[in-house]
């Protein structure tokens, strides 16, 4: 398991996360869970969208912000 | 179209964030059919919830989650009225069964009270969730049957909440497959805890609270998201849109249930359950004429008309068993001699005072039946009985009994937020210390919880309150955002219901701390259900009172004490009334002085205007002028006199509202009590002056000016608020006459038996050792060998009983007492080696006096009292040790303060005898204030009380009392004033004043207007 945390460009395919791009390109094939966490609401943290996810290449964790529409490559497992 | 299933209201005690009819309002606007309410272990929101969802069209579904006794939670919603009452047996049960105050339903109950609910297989710590979550899924599939099993495969669902948390995609694939493989329906909820998304952070808050927990902590209570709130109907269909079975199964159930409660239904049992209704109206009437005619000396046409009046207006309401049941109650009263006294409206018929229930003459008064009862309104009667503090619980212990444990139950209260336990509760979630907490409900006095900003604006002694700083401000928002939520569920002071059938029909019950069963509703509801209220109340005056009479002997018949004694009234006019029932505050007793009362009429006219709606509303300043002589009354209509003769032509009763009403605009005694209720509870002006136009077009029909008419309705209009139920008035009257003949006439006993039923009253036990040393009477320290636990008058004096100790305990009297008999103590070693009283209070017993019989010098007796102890714990030595005289006993001042902590009180001086030599002689004290006619004055004393009440103006003014050796006095301190020195009136125990005194007409008491105020280093 490796803790990467970096921003990625994330395409969508019917509302669902379906590629994105660290160093090469990974495809999602399953979205194994997704959960939501208000995070700590009273230091304005921002709401953050979990997804765990199993690609072409490995199993990864990515987050989203959807307050910033940002994605995040949190941690993968190659 | 969606409906939601899953709802918890803030009656789910810390874990519902909004209101009921918020919900109700977004079902509406989403139009959504139907709605359940599924609060934990609750249904206290039924009818309110029930009444709100049918105005709006919308279907209400009651139900609750319950937790089973192996912790797992359940949804259950009844189809019926036989399903909701299988519900309340449910939580019955498990209240009985569950540790502490919480619910734990067996598996074994809910087989025997299943029918006509509908089970939804719950949230994630549901029996199949965690079993999934444990991967047990075979585990899963025996939860899911033995639902089954125990409801019917009809009446079960698999519940689906998708609310985005971790596992949720586990969650909803395994319950699907087991809907697939078990054939049991699946339906959608969103386990809805609060209205709106952005409201996530309120329940996060609250459910810190519950768990006690701080926002920092994890804890697997709290969810990690937003997302339980109540979604729109397109949103839940996006969550479900794998499975649309699960959405569309939420209106098939909405189908199958109806409306659960019956809000018709009387169900007061019958006094005589076995015989026709109509024999309880007989044996009432046959009760009244009785009981009338050992209360009057004859009966008069007009009394034997007004009696029948009631009687008649009592069967057409059917509320004759109602009477009977309360009659039944004050005759076993009696029958333990436990000291009582009827209150309130009751207060307004003939037919109660007949049957002895109150002790107001409603006939002789000239007091209106209509203000209790009246077929117009055709409320439930409300008959309120104040008994005995210490003898109480036997009267709701003979109900229990009486009527048996599933009949008879408390009314529930519900303890809502305001400022302080707001700041308390929510400042302890956001992780602030409890030293913090202190520092920051310091001063809050009680305000609503969204009121704490207002406060602080306000008073000046908050001018530099912590809350104002900016990392304060969040807290203060989610105070505002608690303000009024329910914060747990209490028992009602006095009311008990009782009920013709088992209480578990219409409401669950739980246990209070003595076990005594609690409905789940409170008094505004319980009519509602049906179900009609006596209050059996608990009043320490009347502790007092019993105890004094006791003491006293037969000498004192406290019943037949004369209603116009003169020193009684004396005593009243000089405002010497601490430890009068109702008339000791320091505004009744400078009304006293002002009134001079000299008869039973004045008494209870005072009772009704020192309150603040007369007082702001100016009635206190004519009523007087008017009484003294000063102004003659005038009336603007004929009519009027008879009316208001009485009180001067001043409006100061309800009462007299209805009359006028009636014989000014021709009402009906019914509707102008309706009148007077819509004028007192009026929400807006319009519907104040549709009232208006009602009242003057009808008087003129009766004959009277329009001008006349509209000047009398804006009498009645502005003081409508304001007015106080004369009934109630002549009832606590008569308990205030009473307590003053005591004082007046055996001091000794009255004081000693006040001080025993402490907290009472305006004072504390300081000040009415105080009020008896000034009367003459010597108060004596606790003695060893002499003292009983309680105080205990003797002649002249009062000995403070061993149980004013701090510290002390029941277990310690007995140990004393016990060692008593076989001998007295002897010395200080004897006590300790013959008693079980632990160090700490044998201390406080030395620095209250109560060893003074064996050394005056209390500090050597505390120095030799270790050794005591060493002696007693392992030495066979019997040796007496003896108390080392050489060292220096207490200053006097160190002593007094010394002896005042172990007592809260002092026995032989008040502080200011230690102040006064080393205060100028320009410093006057209370004696020589008042023999003072006018000017400016020096006076130092003890704070007693400072209160703020509600003034015309809407100025601040605080009124001080203060206290020297001489008694109390009176400081005014208007705004300015107290702008400048408030922080130093609340936080400072003695203060130097200099003001001007005061004195209007024939003021007995003087007044000093503070001009400066100073601390009293």
């Amino acid at each position: 398991m490796r803790l990467v945390n970096q921003p990625i460009q994330l395409i969508k395919l019917n509302g669902f996360p379906f590629r994105f791009y660290f160093r090469r390109p990974y495809y999602i094939k399953y979205i194994l869970d997704h959960w939501r966490e208000s995070g700590q609401w009273w230091l304005e943290e921002p709401e953050l969208h979990v997804y765990e996810v199993s690609t072409n290449r490995c199993w990864c964790e990515l987050h989203y912000l959807p307050a910033q529409e940002h994605w995040i490559l949190y941690r993968l497992a190659d | 179209m969606f409906v939601h299933l899953h709802v918890h209201s803030p009656y789910s005690f810390l874990d519902g964030a909004s209101p009921p009819e918020s919900y109700l309002q977004e079902a509406a606007r989403f139009e959504m059919p139907a709605l359940a309410l599924t609060d934990h272990g609750n249904v206290s929101a039924a009818v309110d919830f029930q009444k709100k969802a049918l105005a709006l069209g919308i279907k209400p579904i009651q139900g609750a989650e319950i937790t089973t006794e192996d912790g797992t939670h359940l949804t259950l919603l009844a189809e019926n009225q036989k399903g909701y009452s299988n519900l309340c047996r449910l939580l019955t049960a498990g209240y009985r069964l569950g540790p502490g105050r919480s619910c734990a339903v067996s598996w074994e109950a809910l087989g025997n009270n299943a029918h006509n609910l509908i089970a939804l297989s719950g949230c994630r710590r549901s029996g199949i969730s965690r079993a999934i979550l444990n991967r047990d899924y075979k585990r899963a599939e025996r939860e899911a049957l033995r639902l089954v099993d125990i409801f019917g495969k009809e009446q079960v669902y698999l519940e689906m909440i998708n609310s985005f948390s971790i596992f949720t995609k586990r969650l909803l694939t395994q319950v699907f497959r087991l809907h697939q493989k078990l054939k049991i329906p699946i339906v959608a909820t969103n386990n809805v805890h609060y209205l709106k998304k952005g409201d996530f952070p309120l329940h996060d808050l609250l459910v810190c609270v519950r768990t006690r927990t701080q926002l920092t902590d994890l804890h697997p209570e709290r969810p990690l998201n937003g997302e339980n709130y109540f979604a729109s109907p397109q949103e839940m269909k996006k969550r479900f849109a794998p499975f649309p079975e699960a959405i569309q199964n939420t209106l098939e159930i909405a189908k199958r249930c109806t409306p659960v409660l019956d809000l018709e239904q009387n169900l007061f049992p019958r006094f005589f359950p076995d015989h026709e209704p109509q024999k309880a109206g007989q044996f009432l009437a046959k009760l009244t004429w009785e009981g009338a005619e050992k209360r009057y000396a004859s009966i008069t046409p007009a009394l034997r008309r007004r009696i029948e009046h009631e009687l008649k207006i009592i069967n057409r309401l059917d509320v004759a068993d109602y009477f009977l049941a309360v009659w039944d109650l004050v005759r076993e009263a009696q029958k333990r001699k436990i000291y009582y006294a009827g209150r309130g409206s009751a207060a307004d018929s003939v037919v109660a005072y007949c049957l002895e229930i109150t002790n107001v003459d409603a006939f002789a008064r000239g007091l209106l039946f209509e203000r209790f009862l009246s077929a117009e309104r055709a409320q439930k009667p409300d008959i309120d009985i104040d008994f005995d503090a210490r003898r109480r619980d036997q009267i709701a212990d003979y109900v229990y009994n009486r009527y048996g444990r599933d009949y008879a139950a408390s009314v529930c209260t519900f303890h809502t937020y305001r400022a302080r336990s707001a700041l308390k509760d929510l400042g302890g979630a956001f992780g602030y210390s409890p030293a913090k907490l202190r520092e920051l409900t310091k001063n809050i006095t009680s305000v609503p919880a969204d009121g704490i900003e207002n406060l602080l604006n306000r008073l000046p002694e908050l001018k530099k309150h912590p809350l104002h700083q900016a990392k304060f401000k969040k807290l203060l928002t989610y105070c505002a955002a608690v303000n009024g939520l329910p914060r747990h569920i209490g028992t009602h002071l006095g009311g008990l219901v009782i009920s013709g059938r088992p209480l578990t029909e219409v409401t669950p019950l739980q246990f209070g701390a003595k076990g005594a069963p609690i409905i789940q509703f409170d008094k505004n509801t319980i009519e509602d259900l049906g179900l009609i209220k006596i209050d059996v109340l608990s009043l320490r005056t009347l502790a007092a009172v019993s105890q004094a009479a006791q003491k006293t002997g037969p000498k004192l018949q406290y019943n037949q004490i004369p209603l116009n004694d003169g020193p009684t009234f004396e005593r009243l006019k000089k405002g010497e009334t601490v430890g009068v029932f109702q008339l000791e505050s320091p505004a009744q007793r400078h009304l006293q002085t002002r009134l001079q009362a000299d008869h039973f009429e004045d008494i209870v006219a005072s009772i009704a205007l020192i309150r603040p709606g007369p007082i702001q509303g100016n009635m206190v300043e004519p009523f007087l002028a008017r009484r003294r002589g000063r102004e003659k009354p005038t009336y603007i209509h004929p009519k009027l006199e008879k009316i208001l003769a009485s009180t001067y032509g001043v409006v100061l009763y309800q009462e007299q509202v209805i009359e006028i009403a009636a014989e000014i605009a021709g009402f009906t005694p019914g509707e102008s009590d309706r009148l007077r209720r819509v004028m007192t509870n009026f929400r807006s002006q319009t519907e104040m002056e549709a009232i208006g136009k009602e009242f003057i077009a009808k008087a003129e029909a009766n004959g009277v000016k329009q001008k006349i008419a509209e000047t009398i309705f804006s009498y009645l209009a502005g003081y409508a608020g304001y007015g106080f139920c004369q009934a109630h008035a002549a009832a606590f009257a008569d308990t205030a006459y009473r307590t003053a003949y005591l004082l007046e006439h055996h001091p000794a006993q009255f004081y000693a038996a006040l001080l025993n039923q402490q907290p009472l009253g305006f004072y504390p036990a300081n000040t009415l050792c105080a009020q008896a040393r000034n009367r003459g009477l010597t108060i004596l320290s606790p003695d060893i060998n002499h003292s009983v636990p309680e105080f205990e008058a003797a002649g002249n004096s009062i000995r403070i009983g061993l149980r004013q100790v701090k510290g002390m305990e029941d277990t310690f009297l007995e140990s004393i007492q016990e060692a008593r008999l076989e001998q007295p103590f002897y010395s200080l070693h004897d006590f300790v080696r013959r008693t079980a009283v632990n160090k700490d209070v044998v201390e406080n017993l030395i620095l209250a006096g109560a060893f003074d019989r064996f050394s005056l010098n209390r500090r050597a007796l505390l120095w030799d009292l270790p050794k005591s102890y060493r002696l007693k714990q392992g030495s066979l030595c019997l040796e007496n040790p003896t108390a080392n005289y050489s060292i220096p006993d207490f200053a006097p001042l160190e002593r007094w303060l010394r002896e005042y902590a172990s007592l809260g009180l002092a026995a032989k001086e008040h502080i200011m005898e230690f102040y006064r030599p080393r205060l100028s002689k320009q410093i006057l004290s209370s004696k020589e204030v008042k023999a003072q006619k006018e000017g400016i004055v020096r006076t130092a004393g003890l704070v007693i009380r400072a209160q703020r009440p509600p003034t015309r103006s809407g100025k601040t003014v605080v009124f001080l009392t203060l206290e020297d050796e001489f008694g109390l006095f009176d400081v005014i301190i208007f705004e300015n004033i107290y702008r400048k020195f408030g922080p130093l009136i609340f936080n400072q125990p003695l203060l130097l004043i200099k003001g001007e005194i005061s004195r209007k007409e024939h003021r007995r008491l003087t007044t000093i207007k503070a001009l400066q105020i100073r601390a009293l280093a």
